[in-house]
């Protein structure tokens, strides 16, 4: 089942959605921001827009309610997707042995 | 990005969402609006049939038009399976055409509407249906291109969760595949299964040039540094992350470009 973040209730309504789906692209840990058919990924590692956008582009209190309940999403995506985990597996194998 | 349609032509309830979404849409009821809609369509209109037997009132009327207008009529999808001896003649007068041959399962209205009036709704689900004797799982795209993929796309997550396709779903706007209480990005399988979506997305990310290692290589230009130049890391390494085929560096290795670079190695992404 996906990780769905319980938002405020007014954010709920304006039908903002924050999400870790069972099936995500593979590529760093990262939360989804849905609205209607718009999507942002936001890395857990660094916190950063993956495709773009800012917080500007986010209603007021969404920010603060993923960043309330960040220590939950890395916990969720570890639990989903413990082979590629927040903190990493080793230090950068793959492109050290190259 | 996909053009909007120019006309949207519905046989069934909902007019009012694609209305309000914004899409020039009109109800079609009886012989006497079929006509008057073939008459105003275009190869950009799209025919949206979610009632039954809407198809064969649209052929019956279609295949009167004069040869040089028939294939001009646009795409039709229809939620219902069509009669058998339908299917060609449709398939000749719509391009494209998709009907399902199984239980289609289709965003509600609201959301549908919504991904019909967007840009980007070639990279959205708007329905789709499961085959599960051959295992495969047939997806449509909010610009009607099909995309057909193995249901083995959807293994058990590491949590327990497994996909249920007798429990196909469409959500978030197209953004979610829905397998019983299993849910698959819609950008995930696009990813995985579209090498055109693949190529799209590294276009880009190439075009706006603000990657790990775009901004690595502008960094290291700046320093007058060489991809051999990076000590314990080989100039290979440098070169690949450059080109961005690993993951960002982080750890040591993100350190050790940091240190050489003298940069912190947050500041790297603002080159």
């Amino acid at each position: 089942m996906a990780f769905n973040l319980k938002l405020p209730a007014l954010l709920a309504k304006m039908r903002w959605k924050v999400k870790i789906r069972d099936k995500e692209r593979v590529e760093e840990p990262h939360l989804t921001i849905i609205h209607k058919t718009k999507v942002w990924r936001i890395g857990l590692r660094d916190s950063r827009f993956l495709d773009g956008g800012s917080w500007k582009d986010m209603p007021e209190g969404l920010q603060e309610a993923v960043e309330k309940d960040w220590e939950a999403l890395c916990a969720a995506w570890d639990r989903m997707y413990p082979n590629n985990p927040v903190q990493g597996n080793d230090d950068n194998s793959d492109d050290q042995n190259t | 990005m996909t053009k909007t349609p120019d006309k949207l032509f519905l046989f069934g309830n909902g007019i009012k969402w694609l209305v309000r979404a914004g899409l020039p849409a009109a109800r079609v009821l009886g012989r006497r609006s079929i006509v008057q809609a073939l008459g105003e369509a275009s190869p950009s209109a799209l025919w949206l049939a979610t009632q039954p037997g809407a198809t064969e009132e649209l052929l019956h009327e279609a295949i009167r038009l004069p040869s040089r207008r028939r294939s001009r009529l646009g795409g039709l999808l229809t939620l219902h399976t069509p009669r058998t001896e339908s299917i060609q003649p449709l398939d000749d007068l719509f391009e494209p055409f998709v009907w399902s041959a199984g239980d289609f399962r289709i965003l509600p209205i609201a959301e549908l509407a919504e991904v019909l009036a967007d840009p980007r709704r070639g990279d959205l689900f708007i329905g789709g249906y499961a085959d599960l004797d051959n295992e495969t799982l047939t997806l449509v795209r909010g610009d009607l291109r099909r995309l057909s993929v193995p249901l083995s796309m959807f293994p058990p997550s590491p949590a327990g969760e497994t996909s249920d396709p007798a429990r196909l779903g469409f959500t978030d706007y197209g953004n979610t595949v829905q397998l019983g209480d299993y849910e698959a990005a819609a950008d995930a399988v696009l990813y995985e299964a579209d090498p055109g979506y693949r190529s799209q997305l590294l276009a880009k990310r190439r075009k706006e040039n603000k990657t790990f290692g775009a901004c690595l290589r502008r960094l290291r230009m700046q320093r007058g540094l060489r991809q051999a130049d990076f000590g314990g890391l080989s100039a290979k390494t440098i070169a690949r992350i450059e080109r961005d085929e690993t993951e960002m560096p982080r750890g040591q290795t993100l350190k050790a470009i940091a240190v050489r670079l003298d940069v912190e190695p947050e500041e790297i992404l603002s080159y």
